[in-house]
Protein backbone atom coordinates (compact mmCIF):
# COMPACT_ATOMS: atom_id res chain seq x y z
CA UNK A 1 0.00 0.00 0.00
CA UNK A 2 2.92 2.51 0.51
CA UNK A 3 3.91 2.29 -2.69
CA UNK A 4 0.64 3.27 -4.06
CA UNK A 5 0.72 6.58 -1.61
CA UNK A 6 4.28 7.09 -2.59
CA UNK A 7 3.20 7.10 -6.23
CA UNK A 8 0.38 9.35 -5.75
CA UNK A 9 2.73 11.95 -3.88
CA UNK A 10 5.37 11.34 -6.65
CA UNK A 11 3.57 11.41 -9.90
CA UNK A 12 1.84 15.00 -8.32
CA UNK A 13 4.66 16.74 -7.35
CA UNK A 14 4.46 19.66 -10.12
CA UNK A 15 0.73 20.14 -8.77
CA UNK A 16 1.42 20.13 -5.10
CA UNK A 17 3.81 22.84 -5.53
CA UNK A 18 1.53 24.48 -7.68
CA UNK A 19 -1.45 24.16 -4.86
CA UNK A 20 0.65 25.48 -2.08
CA UNK A 21 1.81 28.35 -4.09
CA UNK A 22 -1.93 29.60 -4.82
CA UNK A 23 -2.98 28.55 -1.11
CA UNK A 24 -0.14 30.98 0.20
CA UNK A 25 -1.37 33.96 -1.57
CA UNK A 26 -4.66 33.14 -1.65
CA UNK A 27 -4.99 33.18 2.35
CA UNK A 28 -2.53 35.82 2.48
CA UNK A 29 -5.01 37.75 0.25
CA UNK A 30 -8.54 36.16 2.34
CA UNK A 31 -7.33 37.28 5.33
CA UNK A 32 -6.24 40.80 4.34
CA UNK A 33 -10.03 41.52 4.05
CA UNK A 34 -10.49 41.19 7.61
CA UNK A 35 -12.44 38.23 10.15
CA UNK A 36 -15.21 37.92 8.59
CA UNK A 37 -13.66 35.79 5.88
CA UNK A 38 -12.45 33.57 7.72
CA UNK A 39 -14.87 30.74 7.22
CA UNK A 40 -14.27 31.46 3.13
CA UNK A 41 -10.01 31.05 3.95
CA UNK A 42 -10.76 27.80 6.65
CA UNK A 43 -12.53 26.00 3.94
CA UNK A 44 -11.13 27.01 0.63
CA UNK A 45 -7.93 25.82 1.56
CA UNK A 46 -8.41 22.06 2.15
CA UNK A 47 -10.47 22.33 -0.66
CA UNK A 48 -8.10 23.68 -2.86
CA UNK A 49 -5.66 21.32 -1.72
CA UNK A 50 -7.52 18.36 -2.13
CA UNK A 51 -8.55 18.97 -5.70
CA UNK A 52 -5.52 20.05 -6.71
CA UNK A 53 -3.84 16.75 -5.37
CA UNK A 54 -6.13 14.24 -4.81
CA UNK A 55 -8.97 15.28 -7.38
CA UNK A 56 -6.07 15.68 -10.06
CA UNK A 57 -5.37 12.20 -9.48
CA UNK A 58 -8.33 10.41 -9.03
CA UNK A 59 -9.30 12.51 -12.72
CA UNK A 60 -6.28 11.08 -14.17
CA UNK A 61 -6.61 7.48 -13.19
CA UNK A 62 -10.45 7.65 -14.56
CA UNK A 63 -9.76 9.30 -17.56
CA UNK A 64 -6.44 7.11 -18.57
CA UNK A 65 -8.02 3.86 -17.06
CA UNK A 66 -4.77 3.44 -15.55
CA UNK A 67 -6.38 1.28 -12.77
CA UNK A 68 -7.06 -1.46 -15.83
CA UNK A 69 -3.24 -2.01 -15.41
CA UNK A 70 -2.07 -1.30 -11.50
CA UNK A 71 -5.14 -3.66 -10.62
CA UNK A 72 -2.90 -6.57 -12.52
CA UNK A 73 0.47 -5.47 -9.87
CA UNK A 74 0.67 -7.32 -6.72
CA UNK A 75 -1.18 -4.91 -4.64
CA UNK A 76 -4.65 -5.90 -2.69
CA UNK A 77 -7.82 -4.00 -4.35
CA UNK A 78 -8.59 -3.00 -1.09
CA UNK A 79 -5.29 -1.01 -0.53
CA UNK A 80 -6.54 1.28 -3.46
CA UNK A 81 -8.89 2.07 -1.68
CA UNK A 82 -7.21 2.46 1.63
CA UNK A 83 -4.90 4.41 0.27
CA UNK A 84 -7.11 7.42 -1.02
CA UNK A 85 -8.99 7.48 2.01
CA UNK A 86 -5.45 7.71 4.16
CA UNK A 87 -4.33 10.61 1.44
CA UNK A 88 -7.73 12.30 1.77
CA UNK A 89 -7.34 12.58 5.16
CA UNK A 90 -3.40 13.80 5.25
CA UNK A 91 -4.17 16.29 2.21
CA UNK A 92 -6.86 17.58 5.04
CA UNK A 93 -4.42 17.61 7.98
CA UNK A 94 -1.56 19.00 5.96
CA UNK A 95 -4.08 21.94 4.93
CA UNK A 96 -5.13 22.67 8.59
CA UNK A 97 -1.36 23.05 9.60
CA UNK A 98 -1.01 25.15 6.56
CA UNK A 99 -3.59 27.26 7.79
CA UNK A 100 -2.05 27.48 10.68
CA UNK A 101 1.70 28.08 10.04
CA UNK A 102 0.69 30.93 7.68
CA UNK A 103 -1.38 32.38 9.97
CA UNK A 104 1.15 32.70 12.81
CA UNK A 105 3.77 34.02 10.13
CA UNK A 106 1.21 36.95 8.96
CA UNK A 107 1.22 37.49 13.02
CA UNK A 108 4.64 37.74 13.39
CA UNK A 109 4.81 40.29 10.01
CA UNK A 110 2.22 42.35 11.67
CA UNK A 111 -0.29 41.78 8.75
CA UNK A 112 -3.64 40.93 9.12
CA UNK A 113 -4.80 37.57 10.67
CA UNK A 114 -7.23 35.34 11.74
CA UNK A 115 -8.43 34.62 15.38
CA UNK A 116 -7.99 30.71 14.80
CA UNK A 117 -8.55 28.06 17.74
CA UNK A 118 -8.60 24.73 17.34
CA UNK A 119 -11.99 24.51 17.88
CA UNK A 120 -12.93 26.59 15.12
CA UNK A 121 -10.31 24.52 13.36
CA UNK A 122 -12.39 20.72 14.20
CA UNK A 123 -15.38 22.32 13.22
CA UNK A 124 -14.39 22.82 9.49
CA UNK A 125 -12.12 19.83 9.15
CA UNK A 126 -15.17 17.72 10.21
CA UNK A 127 -17.39 19.23 7.91
CA UNK A 128 -14.58 18.34 5.04
CA UNK A 129 -13.99 14.78 6.35
CA UNK A 130 -17.54 14.62 5.48
CA UNK A 131 -16.98 15.91 2.39
CA UNK A 132 -14.09 14.10 1.12
CA UNK A 133 -15.49 10.78 2.18
CA UNK A 134 -18.13 11.64 -0.21
CA UNK A 135 -15.88 12.36 -2.70
CA UNK A 136 -14.42 8.94 -2.73
CA UNK A 137 -17.77 6.55 -2.21
CA UNK A 138 -18.73 8.38 -5.47
CA UNK A 139 -15.47 7.80 -7.27
CA UNK A 140 -15.03 4.72 -6.03
CA UNK A 141 -18.85 3.62 -7.04
CA UNK A 142 -19.20 5.71 -9.97
CA UNK A 143 -16.39 7.48 -11.62
CA UNK A 144 -14.63 10.59 -11.53
CA UNK A 145 -17.46 12.89 -13.22
CA UNK A 146 -20.11 11.74 -10.61
CA UNK A 147 -17.24 12.37 -7.91
CA UNK A 148 -16.73 16.14 -9.23
CA UNK A 149 -20.53 16.14 -8.35
CA UNK A 150 -19.88 16.30 -4.58
CA UNK A 151 -20.72 20.21 -3.67
CA UNK A 152 -23.97 19.56 -5.02
CA UNK A 153 -24.50 16.35 -3.57
CA UNK A 154 -22.77 17.85 0.18
CA UNK A 155 -25.64 20.87 -0.22
CA UNK A 156 -28.68 18.26 -0.56
CA UNK A 157 -27.38 16.60 2.55
CA UNK A 158 -26.86 19.77 4.86
CA UNK A 159 -30.27 21.41 3.28
CA UNK A 160 -32.15 17.83 4.04
CA UNK A 161 -30.71 17.38 7.58
CA UNK A 162 -31.58 21.61 7.80
CA UNK A 163 -35.46 20.74 6.92
CA UNK A 164 -35.52 17.44 8.91
CA UNK A 165 -34.18 19.32 12.37
CA UNK A 166 -36.84 21.89 11.88
CA UNK A 167 -39.64 19.30 11.30
CA UNK A 168 -38.62 17.73 14.65
CA UNK A 169 -38.51 21.45 15.93
CA UNK A 170 -34.65 21.26 16.97
CA UNK A 171 -33.06 24.51 16.84
CA UNK A 172 -29.44 24.19 14.73
CA UNK A 173 -27.95 27.34 16.74
CA UNK A 174 -28.90 25.69 19.73
CA UNK A 175 -26.75 22.73 18.73
CA UNK A 176 -23.67 24.44 17.25
CA UNK A 177 -23.67 26.51 20.92
CA UNK A 178 -23.05 23.19 22.72
CA UNK A 179 -20.47 23.21 24.38
CA UNK A 180 -19.45 19.85 22.83
CA UNK A 181 -20.73 20.18 19.81
CA UNK A 182 -17.23 20.21 17.87
CA UNK A 183 -16.40 17.16 19.38
CA UNK A 184 -19.60 15.08 18.37
CA UNK A 185 -19.46 16.38 15.14
CA UNK A 186 -15.80 15.60 14.65
CA UNK A 187 -17.07 11.95 16.15
CA UNK A 188 -19.65 11.93 13.31
CA UNK A 189 -17.51 12.60 10.31
CA UNK A 190 -15.29 9.94 11.48
CA UNK A 191 -17.83 7.79 11.69
CA UNK A 192 -18.74 9.02 8.07
CA UNK A 193 -15.10 8.54 6.55
CA UNK A 194 -15.11 4.81 7.99
CA UNK A 195 -18.73 4.11 6.59
CA UNK A 196 -18.14 5.59 3.04
CA UNK A 197 -14.70 3.72 3.05
CA UNK A 198 -16.61 0.53 3.19
CA UNK A 199 -18.88 1.35 1.22
CA UNK A 200 -15.99 2.62 -1.54
CA UNK A 201 -14.36 -1.01 -1.07
CA UNK A 202 -17.47 -2.93 -1.50
CA UNK A 203 -18.26 -0.65 -4.64
CA UNK A 204 -14.73 -1.18 -5.58
CA UNK A 205 -14.16 -4.96 -5.42
CA UNK A 206 -18.02 -5.32 -7.30
CA UNK A 207 -17.06 -3.12 -10.00
CA UNK A 208 -16.46 -4.60 -13.26
CA UNK A 209 -15.79 -3.62 -16.54
CA UNK B 1 5.56 -34.20 -18.72
CA UNK B 2 6.12 -30.53 -18.41
CA UNK B 3 4.37 -28.61 -15.52
CA UNK B 4 0.92 -27.05 -16.11
CA UNK B 5 1.25 -23.33 -15.57
CA UNK B 6 -2.42 -21.98 -16.44
CA UNK B 7 -5.67 -24.00 -16.54
CA UNK B 8 -9.07 -22.63 -16.99
CA UNK B 9 -11.90 -24.78 -16.23
CA UNK B 10 -15.51 -24.10 -17.52
CA UNK B 11 -15.07 -20.46 -17.06
CA UNK B 12 -18.16 -18.62 -17.26
CA UNK B 13 -18.85 -15.09 -16.51
CA UNK B 14 -22.07 -13.26 -17.82
CA UNK B 15 -22.72 -10.06 -18.74
CA UNK B 16 -26.43 -8.09 -20.38
CA UNK B 17 -25.14 -8.53 -23.50
CA UNK B 18 -22.22 -10.93 -23.21
CA UNK B 19 -21.34 -14.28 -21.81
CA UNK B 20 -18.21 -16.52 -21.80
CA UNK B 21 -19.47 -19.69 -21.53
CA UNK B 22 -17.42 -22.96 -20.56
CA UNK B 23 -14.01 -21.85 -21.07
CA UNK B 24 -11.59 -24.60 -20.60
CA UNK B 25 -7.68 -23.39 -21.84
CA UNK B 26 -4.70 -24.84 -20.20
CA UNK B 27 -0.70 -23.50 -20.81
CA UNK B 28 2.36 -25.85 -20.11
CA UNK B 29 5.52 -24.35 -18.75
CA UNK B 30 7.65 -22.44 -21.61
CA UNK B 31 4.99 -22.92 -24.26
CA UNK B 32 2.83 -19.95 -25.64
CA UNK B 33 -0.76 -20.38 -26.20
CA UNK B 34 -2.37 -17.59 -28.66
CA UNK B 35 -6.46 -16.75 -28.38
CA UNK B 36 -7.68 -15.89 -31.83
CA UNK B 37 -11.29 -14.18 -31.83
CA UNK B 38 -12.79 -11.40 -33.40
CA UNK B 39 -13.57 -8.33 -31.68
CA UNK B 40 -15.53 -8.76 -28.76
CA UNK B 41 -14.98 -12.44 -29.21
CA UNK B 42 -14.45 -12.67 -25.22
CA UNK B 43 -10.26 -12.62 -25.57
CA UNK B 44 -10.10 -9.53 -22.83
CA UNK B 45 -12.41 -10.54 -20.57
CA UNK B 46 -10.61 -14.14 -20.59
CA UNK B 47 -7.42 -12.74 -19.58
CA UNK B 48 -9.29 -10.09 -17.51
CA UNK B 49 -10.90 -13.34 -15.60
CA UNK B 50 -7.76 -15.19 -15.08
CA UNK B 51 -5.92 -12.04 -13.90
CA UNK B 52 -8.37 -11.28 -11.22
CA UNK B 53 -9.16 -7.95 -12.70
CA UNK B 54 -12.81 -8.86 -13.02
CA UNK B 55 -14.61 -11.63 -11.28
CA UNK B 56 -16.22 -14.48 -12.87
CA UNK B 57 -19.60 -16.22 -11.87
CA UNK B 58 -18.19 -19.71 -11.74
CA UNK B 59 -15.44 -22.07 -13.21
CA UNK B 60 -11.73 -21.86 -11.56
CA UNK B 61 -8.55 -20.48 -12.85
CA UNK B 62 -5.67 -22.42 -11.62
CA UNK B 63 -2.12 -20.54 -11.92
CA UNK B 64 0.92 -22.70 -11.07
CA UNK B 65 -1.84 -24.91 -9.60
CA UNK B 66 -3.35 -22.31 -6.95
CA UNK B 67 -6.79 -20.40 -7.51
CA UNK B 68 -6.20 -17.04 -8.82
CA UNK B 69 -8.43 -15.00 -6.91
CA UNK B 70 -8.15 -10.74 -7.08
CA UNK B 71 -6.06 -10.45 -4.13
CA UNK B 72 -3.96 -13.29 -4.36
CA UNK B 73 -0.93 -11.05 -4.27
CA UNK B 74 1.64 -14.09 -4.25
CA UNK B 75 0.21 -15.58 -8.03
CA UNK B 76 0.40 -12.05 -9.02
CA UNK B 77 4.32 -12.14 -8.59
CA UNK B 78 4.66 -14.45 -10.92
CA UNK B 79 2.41 -12.66 -13.45
CA UNK B 80 3.87 -10.20 -16.32
CA UNK B 81 0.81 -8.64 -17.85
CA UNK B 82 0.70 -5.89 -21.28
CA UNK B 83 -2.62 -4.67 -21.58
CA UNK B 84 -4.53 -3.25 -24.85
CA UNK B 85 -5.00 0.14 -25.27
CA UNK B 86 -3.33 1.28 -22.04
CA UNK B 87 -2.90 4.84 -21.73
CA UNK B 88 -1.04 5.17 -17.85
CA UNK B 89 -0.08 8.65 -16.22
CA UNK B 90 0.33 10.48 -19.56
CA UNK B 91 2.48 13.45 -17.74
CA UNK B 92 5.05 10.81 -15.90
CA UNK B 93 8.29 10.37 -16.96
CA UNK B 94 8.92 6.51 -18.01
CA UNK B 95 11.78 6.67 -15.65
CA UNK B 96 9.35 7.25 -12.51
CA UNK B 97 6.74 4.75 -13.87
CA UNK B 98 9.14 1.58 -13.47
CA UNK B 99 10.13 3.05 -9.98
CA UNK B 100 6.45 2.47 -9.16
CA UNK B 101 6.31 -0.85 -11.16
CA UNK B 102 9.82 -2.43 -9.43
CA UNK B 103 8.48 -1.30 -6.29
CA UNK B 104 5.55 -3.94 -6.13
CA UNK B 105 8.07 -7.28 -7.32
CA UNK B 106 9.68 -9.01 -5.14
CA UNK B 107 11.62 -10.13 -8.05
CA UNK B 108 12.55 -6.88 -9.48
CA UNK B 109 16.19 -7.23 -12.10
CA UNK B 110 17.20 -3.64 -12.48
CA UNK B 111 19.82 -4.97 -14.97
CA UNK B 112 17.54 -6.52 -17.03
CA UNK B 113 15.53 -3.68 -17.34
CA UNK B 114 18.18 -1.61 -17.86
CA UNK B 115 19.79 -4.07 -20.69
CA UNK B 116 16.57 -4.58 -22.58
CA UNK B 117 15.51 -0.66 -22.66
CA UNK B 118 19.07 -0.75 -24.16
CA UNK B 119 18.00 -3.76 -26.81
CA UNK B 120 14.67 -1.40 -27.57
CA UNK B 121 16.36 1.69 -27.23
CA UNK B 122 13.63 3.43 -25.07
CA UNK B 123 14.32 6.71 -23.76
CA UNK B 124 13.38 6.64 -20.37
CA UNK B 125 13.60 10.15 -19.23
CA UNK B 126 10.47 10.94 -22.18
CA UNK B 127 7.07 11.24 -20.53
CA UNK B 128 4.89 8.74 -21.21
CA UNK B 129 2.60 10.65 -23.97
CA UNK B 130 5.66 11.46 -25.49
CA UNK B 131 6.18 7.46 -26.27
CA UNK B 132 4.63 6.45 -29.53
CA UNK B 133 2.71 3.27 -29.54
CA UNK B 134 5.59 1.11 -30.61
CA UNK B 135 7.46 2.00 -27.62
CA UNK B 136 4.60 2.38 -25.06
CA UNK B 137 4.31 -1.51 -25.64
CA UNK B 138 7.95 -2.00 -25.81
CA UNK B 139 8.38 -0.23 -22.06
CA UNK B 140 4.98 -2.72 -20.93
CA UNK B 141 6.67 -5.49 -22.63
CA UNK B 142 10.01 -4.52 -20.69
CA UNK B 143 7.98 -3.90 -17.67
CA UNK B 144 6.27 -7.36 -17.99
CA UNK B 145 9.67 -8.71 -18.35
CA UNK B 146 12.00 -7.62 -15.75
CA UNK B 147 11.05 -9.61 -12.66
CA UNK B 148 11.14 -12.93 -14.40
CA UNK B 149 7.07 -13.96 -14.72
CA UNK B 150 6.80 -17.27 -15.22
CA UNK B 151 3.32 -16.22 -17.03
CA UNK B 152 3.19 -13.30 -19.36
CA UNK B 153 -0.20 -12.37 -20.41
CA UNK B 154 -0.54 -10.50 -23.24
CA UNK B 155 -3.66 -8.40 -24.66
CA UNK B 156 -3.85 -7.91 -28.32
CA UNK B 157 0.38 -6.11 -27.47
CA UNK B 158 0.63 -5.90 -31.73
CA UNK B 159 -2.33 -4.27 -32.27
CA UNK B 160 -1.79 -0.56 -33.78
CA UNK B 161 2.24 -1.88 -34.23
CA UNK B 162 4.04 -0.81 -37.71
CA UNK B 163 5.04 -4.23 -39.53
CA UNK B 164 8.78 -3.78 -38.15
CA UNK B 165 7.75 -2.89 -34.49
CA UNK B 166 5.69 -6.31 -34.53
CA UNK B 167 8.15 -8.15 -35.88
CA UNK B 168 10.76 -6.83 -33.18
CA UNK B 169 8.45 -7.32 -30.37
CA UNK B 170 7.27 -10.69 -31.89
CA UNK B 171 11.16 -11.71 -31.95
CA UNK B 172 11.93 -10.99 -28.34
CA UNK B 173 8.97 -12.67 -27.10
CA UNK B 174 10.29 -15.39 -28.51
CA UNK B 175 13.67 -15.27 -27.48
CA UNK B 176 12.14 -14.63 -24.05
CA UNK B 177 10.52 -18.07 -23.87
CA UNK B 178 14.15 -19.15 -24.85
CA UNK B 179 15.86 -17.65 -22.27
CA UNK B 180 13.29 -17.67 -18.92
CA UNK B 181 11.28 -20.41 -19.49
CA UNK B 182 7.95 -18.54 -19.22
CA UNK B 183 4.64 -19.09 -21.04
CA UNK B 184 2.79 -16.54 -22.64
CA UNK B 185 -0.84 -16.40 -22.95
CA UNK B 186 -1.01 -14.35 -26.43
CA UNK B 187 -4.51 -12.93 -27.03
CA UNK B 188 -4.77 -10.89 -30.88
CA UNK B 189 -6.81 -11.02 -34.03
CA UNK B 190 -3.53 -10.83 -36.21
CA UNK B 191 -3.40 -14.71 -37.26
CA UNK B 192 -0.27 -14.04 -38.54
CA UNK B 193 1.13 -12.72 -35.49
CA UNK B 194 -0.32 -16.26 -33.61
CA UNK B 195 1.09 -17.80 -36.17
CA UNK B 196 4.64 -16.82 -35.52
CA UNK B 197 4.80 -17.39 -31.68
CA UNK B 198 1.83 -19.73 -30.51
CA UNK B 199 2.08 -23.57 -30.13
CA UNK B 200 -1.29 -23.50 -29.14
CA UNK B 201 -3.90 -21.98 -30.70
CA UNK B 202 -7.63 -21.40 -29.07
CA UNK B 203 -10.13 -19.68 -31.40
CA UNK B 204 -12.71 -17.70 -29.74
CA UNK B 205 -16.00 -16.73 -30.72
CA UNK B 206 -19.12 -14.96 -28.85
CA UNK B 207 -17.31 -16.33 -25.87
CA UNK B 208 -17.19 -19.89 -26.58
CA UNK B 209 -14.11 -21.76 -27.30
CA UNK B 210 -14.41 -23.11 -31.20
CA UNK B 211 -11.30 -24.88 -31.56
CA UNK B 212 -8.25 -25.48 -29.28
CA UNK B 213 -5.50 -27.30 -30.56
CA UNK B 214 -1.42 -27.04 -31.36
CA UNK B 215 -0.93 -25.30 -33.79
CA UNK B 216 1.17 -27.56 -35.55
CA UNK B 217 -1.60 -30.21 -35.61
CA UNK B 218 -4.48 -27.50 -37.10
CA UNK B 219 -2.19 -26.68 -40.13
CA UNK B 220 -1.55 -30.63 -40.64
CA UNK B 221 -4.92 -31.87 -40.13
CA UNK B 222 -7.21 -29.01 -41.88
CA UNK B 223 -6.76 -28.83 -45.65
CA UNK B 224 -9.28 -26.50 -47.52
CA UNK B 225 -10.79 -27.73 -51.06
CA UNK B 226 -11.15 -24.80 -52.85
CA UNK B 227 -13.70 -25.79 -56.08
CA UNK B 228 -13.41 -24.13 -59.68
CA UNK B 229 -16.99 -24.10 -59.92
CA UNK B 230 -19.90 -24.57 -57.60
CA UNK B 231 -19.46 -27.63 -54.67
CA UNK B 232 -21.55 -30.44 -55.87
CA UNK B 233 -24.58 -31.01 -52.96
CA UNK B 234 -23.54 -34.33 -52.09
CA UNK B 235 -20.37 -32.40 -50.56
CA UNK B 236 -21.63 -29.66 -49.19
CA UNK B 237 -24.14 -31.45 -47.73
CA UNK B 238 -21.67 -33.70 -45.53
CA UNK B 239 -19.56 -30.86 -45.28
CA UNK B 240 -19.57 -29.03 -42.17
CA UNK B 241 -17.27 -25.83 -42.90
CA UNK B 242 -18.61 -24.22 -46.24
CA UNK B 243 -17.82 -20.96 -47.31
CA UNK B 244 -18.46 -19.51 -51.10
CA UNK B 245 -16.70 -22.91 -53.54
CA UNK B 246 -13.90 -23.56 -50.27
CA UNK B 247 -14.49 -26.24 -47.59
CA UNK B 248 -12.66 -26.97 -44.97
CA UNK B 249 -11.98 -30.70 -44.04
CA UNK B 250 -10.10 -31.83 -40.99
CA UNK B 251 -8.39 -35.41 -42.05
CA UNK B 252 -6.88 -36.66 -44.89
CA UNK B 253 -9.07 -39.42 -44.80
CA UNK B 254 -11.98 -37.22 -44.89
CA UNK B 255 -11.07 -36.00 -48.15
CA UNK B 256 -9.92 -38.98 -49.71
CA UNK B 257 -13.07 -40.62 -49.08
CA UNK B 258 -15.08 -37.62 -50.96
CA UNK B 259 -16.33 -38.57 -54.12
CA UNK B 260 -14.83 -35.86 -56.50
CA UNK B 261 -13.28 -35.14 -59.57
CA UNK B 262 -9.77 -34.19 -59.13
CA UNK B 263 -9.74 -31.75 -62.00
CA UNK B 264 -13.16 -29.63 -60.62
CA UNK B 265 -11.24 -28.74 -57.40
CA UNK B 266 -8.14 -28.50 -55.89
CA UNK B 267 -6.30 -29.36 -51.56
CA UNK B 268 -4.02 -26.69 -49.96
CA UNK B 269 -2.94 -26.03 -47.03
CA UNK B 270 -4.73 -23.73 -44.69
CA UNK B 271 -3.87 -20.74 -42.54
CA UNK B 272 -5.04 -19.60 -38.95
CA UNK B 273 -6.83 -16.78 -40.26
CA UNK B 274 -8.78 -19.08 -42.76
CA UNK B 275 -9.85 -21.94 -39.75
CA UNK B 276 -11.17 -19.12 -37.81
CA UNK B 277 -13.23 -18.01 -41.01
CA UNK B 278 -14.93 -21.25 -41.53
CA UNK B 279 -15.26 -21.68 -37.98
CA UNK B 280 -17.03 -18.37 -37.53
CA UNK B 281 -19.18 -18.78 -40.69
CA UNK B 282 -20.51 -22.45 -39.34
CA UNK B 283 -20.90 -21.13 -35.97
CA UNK B 284 -23.02 -17.99 -37.63
CA UNK B 285 -24.72 -20.91 -39.92
CA UNK B 286 -25.66 -22.80 -36.72
CA UNK B 287 -26.99 -19.80 -35.22
CA UNK B 288 -29.82 -19.21 -38.13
Amino acid sequence: MIQLILKDFNFNKKNIYISFLICLIGFYLISQDGQRYKILACTLIPLLLFNFIIGKLCFVEDRDKVFKYIQALPIKKSHFVIAKYFEGFVVLVVSFVFIFIENFILKILNKNYFNLDLQYALLIFSIMLIYVGIFFFLYFRFNYQVANQTLVVFYIFCLMGYKLLGLLNLDILKFMNYKYFNIFLFVFAIICYTFTFRLSRHSYYRKDE
Amino acid sequence: MSKRILEINNLCKNYSKFSLSNINLTLEEGKVLGLIGQNGAGKSTTIKSLLGLISYDSGSILINNQVMTPDNINLKQDIGYVPENVFLYQDVKCREFYKFVKSCYKNWDDDLFFELSKEFDLNLDKRIKELSKGNLVKLLIIIAISHHPRLLVLDEPTSGLDPLIRNQVLNYLKKVVEKEKCSILFSSHITEDINKLADTVSFLHNGKILLSESKETILKKYKKVVFKNEIPNNIRESSKFVYNNVIMKCDDKDIVGMNFNQEECCVSDITLDEVLGFLVNNEKKLKL
